[in-house]
């Protein structure tokens, strides 16, 4: 079981990217990065904001790297941000990431159009996340 | 938790930008044109208006006196930003434009102001597609 978020459960999610047909299929003309950013709450053990970049590819995640530096992160071609929380209930399968959007639960800086264009493949990514076998980090 | 806001003006309004972008011509379908709609997204609780003043496309509050109105839930809306279209309305010869037409056949996607209004519905449709 990974604690979320960490290194390790990055490391999960990123093996079960590489290994999913769906996704590889739903993504099979995707070419971009991308980070996540889990935001601070320190009372549920978040002290600051966490950085997660991905470099998605053609189906594949080619690389991927966890707690890297704001201004690294911030040059993704998309970025995705919400509190910790939120990012909880989106792995629960609790939040739809597409209706947290409009909800302004979760904020997207990017190329809108090419990403409701990949609606299936970034649906396919939060599939993949809610399998990885998770211990969230305030309930530890 | 901190509170969250309202993000479906702001996803639409990046999304007619972005497609403006792509396609500048879109642009015209803006500029001398007025108009009111709403957009409700039921599943998501959310929902807003969109103004064509003549000049511009303004994103705002759900109107009270909205000539046309889409009532969708969430999957639909993002399915409609991707249905390829023919004549400005969805393509019965893609699965996409199939599942649109079986929607307002049983009442999933609900657009009301159709016929009076179809010209709006149809320069909404062209503003919201990425094809």
């Amino acid at each position: 079981m990974a604690m979320f978020p960490s290194d390790a459960w990055l490391d999960e999610y990123v093996e079960r990217i590489n290994s999913s047909k769906e996704y590889e299929e739903a993504a099979a003309t995707w070419e971009g990065d991308l980070a996540y950013v889990f935001e601070r709450e320190p009372d549920k053990g978040v002290a600051e904001d966490v950085w997660v970049w991905v470099d998605l590819w053609h189906g594949k995640c080619r690389e991927a790297r966890f707690g890297v530096p704001p201004e690294e992160g911030e040059k993704a071609r998309f970025i995705i941000r919400a509190p910790y929380s939120r990012w909880k209930e989106v792995i629960r399968k609790e939040l739809d990431p597409i209706k947290g959007m409009m909800q302004g639960k979760l904020k997207l800086k990017g190329d809108l159009p090419t990403i409701v264009r990949y609606v299936n493949a970034a649906n396919e990514l939060v599939n993949i996340a809610s399998q990885v076998p998770t211990e969230f980090v305030d309930e530890k | 938790m901190p509170d969250a806001g309202d993000g479906l003006p702001e996803m639409l309004g990046d999304l007619i930008q972005g497609n403006i972008d792509r396609h500048p011509e879109r642009a015209d379908l803006i500029r001398g044109h007025h108009g009111r709609a709403n957009l409700i997204v039921e599943d998501a609780g959310v929902s807003c208006g969109l103004v064509f003043t003549g000049e511009r496309l303004e994103i705002q509050s759900e109107l009270e006196d909205a000539e046309l109105t889409f009532r969708c839930p969430a999957d639909v809306l993002m399915t409609l930003t991707h249905v390829p279209l023919r004549f400005g309305m969805p393509d019965q010869l893609s699965k996409a434009g199939r599942e649109i037409s079986t929607w307002m056949m049983n009442g999933t996607l609900k657009v009301t102001g159709i016929p009076r209004h179809l010209p709006l519905m149809i320069r909404l449709q062209r503003l919201f597609t990425v094809t």
